[in-house]
């Protein structure tokens, strides 16, 4: 039963992993870096998998599981997320953020806003901004960065469109795919992608909106070649 | 799991599509999604997705008492599982009532517009006849479920096989479809359900709503009908009133697409039968001797089942429990049941069957 997976390949949860066949990875020179969906196990010196995906080796000695993962777990500090107000309270918003529970944002945590100039965000509202999540506490959001500027965050326009994508897919969009740039070639757009999953766009018409996310959503479902993506994009804009 | 609530933005933009005749997935208003229908190598087990909704179904069938009332007639029942995807609406109790809503729909579908022959189930009038049970199991929701849950219900009866049975004077006979090929079950008509949603205040009609129109719609119409223009059910939901004009459009509307459905569904399903062979189950056939009506001696009653125990029952088969006989009530279902050296599934299968028989009398 001991088949051991190697990089590149298809691991299910409790599947052994082959990392032994590097050069003695756990000398004290090199660290290896696990990254999500894979565990260490220090009692019978093995690697094994905790998630369902294609075992990734991005640069040498960092190894991470490549496949669908909910939100909850695959979310951490500082992580650019998209979440929609649930509830107005006094002086902070409860946003839904796909997390287990709802993330608290506090009204002066937007630009400019003083105890006088609350920004007017209502139920329902779209919020672009940063994560910060601390232990086991209720995750908190923020609309500044450092030197209290918006920076891109806080309330998105009205004329756009909301919609999820899976995870991996999300990060694949916003770290190593090219599709976003090539579509803006075509045609300007505006995006916003969360590492929560959630895809904001804002383009000029609703037609080319309803394109953009059937691109999206295509490539989510089935990793295609991007010359078909963008000729199926010309196609639903004349459709 | 928890849906997420649905922000403004959301909800403008679909809106803003329907009032430009515009669909988000880039269908039309009168068209509905591509169906797949897929069958199991078990009979009566099938799987449907309706675009991205995807349910499946399992027919399976058992001997019971008929009703004193309705002696010669079996009866059917539905349930709709819908445990395995996210809430609706993020309260429980609304998950809930949307459930009993659906399955209350498809009750009256499917059993109400006596499309399976029920007369056709009795084996012994008064005594014994095939009470059909139908679980219906939701994967995924990207709405409406309803239709796909109907037609998953009708294409499991159709591909549904019932077991031989020979009645001679007291002895009952359940032949295994090796033994004899089990036969399938009469239907008259196939009664399809077409669901529409209505937007600002039923001005726009669609077809075929997905989840995104299903949460925001204000009301919506389920109009189920057969391919002779009769209608089996229709259903209205949601705040909203409609003219007589509207429901008849919906009407026509309706009528197209059945017809497509009901041959397809027939092409499935003769199209399953002819390229694959009945499958050949190992189920052991169980033979049961009544000697008259001695019903005081239970031990008598008990040696007479002869379980031919020398043949490994398939774990496929296991859900047609064909020992849960009436006058077995007394023995408890563990011992006598052929298939509890099956796997732990199966048991809860079979405590479930025990409790629903519980529930019938």
């Amino acid at each position: 039963m001991d088949i051991e997976r190697q990089i590149d390949e298809f691991v299910l949860p409790g599947d052994p992993i082959a990392l032994s066949t590097l050069p003695s990875p756990l000398d004290a020179c090199h660290s290896i870096v696990l990254g999500p969906g894979l565990h260490y196990d220090k009692d019978t010196n093995a690697f094994t998998s905790h998630g369902c995906g294609l075992v990734r080796e991005p640069s040498s000695l960092i190894y991470y599981v490549d496949g669908h993962r909910s939100a909850a777990s695959s979310l951490s500090t500082d992580d650019l997320i998209l979440g929609i107000v649930v509830r107005r309270q006094l002086e902070s918003l409860l946003v839904d953020i796909g997390y287990n529970e709802l993330a608290s944002l506090s009204l002066y945590d937007f630009e400019g806003s003083t105890k006088r100039t609350k920004p007017n965000v209502d139920r329902g509202d779209v919020i672009y901004g940063r994560l910060k999540i601390d232990g086991e506490c209720q995750p908190q959001i923020t609309c500044v960065n450092e030197d209290g500027k918006a920076d891109g965050m806080g309330v998105l326009h009205e004329n756009g469109y909301l919609f999820s994508i899976p995870i991996d897919v999300a990060n694949d969009l916003i770290h190593h795919d090219n599709l976003l740039q090539e579509l803006g070639n075509e045609i300007p757009y505006e995006i916003a992608i969360g590492a929560n999953g959630r895809v904001w766009i804002k383009a000029t018409t609703t037609r080319t909106m309803i394109a953009l996310r059937k691109v999206i959503l295509e490539r989510a479902k089935n990793k295609i070649d991007i010359n078909q993506l963008k000729t199926l994009f010309q196609q639903s804009l004349v459709s | 799991m928890k849906e997420l609530i649905c922000s403004t933005i959301e909800r403008n933009v679909v809106l803003k599509c329907i009032r430009d005749h515009k669909r988000l997935d880039c269908r039309t208003i009168d068209e509905t999604r591509s169906v797949n229908i897929e069958f199991r190598s078990h009979p009566g087990c099938v799987s449907v997705a309706l675009g991205q909704t995807c349910v499946i179904a399992q027919a399976s069938c058992r001997i019971t008492k008929p009703k004193e009332s309705r002696a010669s007639e079996g009866n059917i029942r539905i349930h709709i599982d819908m445990s395995k995807i996210p809430l609706m609406n993020l309260e429980n109790w609304k998950h809930q009532e949307f459930v009993q809503e659906l399955n209350g729909i498809l009750e009256q579908n499917i059993r109400h517009s006596n499309c399976v022959d029920l007369e056709s189930l009795c084996i012994n009038s008064g005594e014994l006849v095939w009470s059909i049970k139908i679980d219906i199991t939701v994967l995924n929701n990207c709405g409406n479920i309803l239709d796909c849950a109907n037609i998953a219900t009708l294409c499991s009866l159709y591909h549904f096989r019932l077991p031989e049975v020979t009645v001679h004077g007291s002895d009952i006979r359940v032949y295994s479809s090796m033994e004899r090929r089990a036969r399938p079950l009469r239907i008259l008509h196939f009664p399809i359900n077409v669901l529409f949603a209505f937007f600002v205040d039923g001005r726009y009609t669609l077809i075929d709503p997905s989840s995104d129109e299903e949460r925001l719609m204000d009301g919506f119409l389920s109009i189920s009908m057969n391919q002779h223009k009769e209608i089996c059910g229709i259903h209205m939901g949601g705040k909203l009133g409609l003219k007589k004009e509207q429901v008849e459009l919906c009407k026509k509307l309706a009528f197209k697409k059945i017809l497509e459905l009901t041959d397809r569904i027939r092409q499935v399903v003769t199209d399953y039968y002819k390229n694959n062979e009945p499958t050949i189950h190992t189920q052991p056939s169980i033979v049961r001797i009544e000697d008259g009506e001695d019903s005081s001696s239970e031990s008598e009653s008990e040696d007479s089942i002869l379980i031919k125990t020398d043949m490994v029952p398939s774990p496929m088969e296991s859900n047609v429990s064909l020992l849960l006989m009436p006058s077995l009530d007394r023995l408890s279902l563990s011992e006598d049941n052929p298939i509890n050296t099956t796997t732990v599934a199966d048991k809860s299968a079979s405590n479930l069957e025990n409790d629903d028989e519980q529930d019938n009398e």
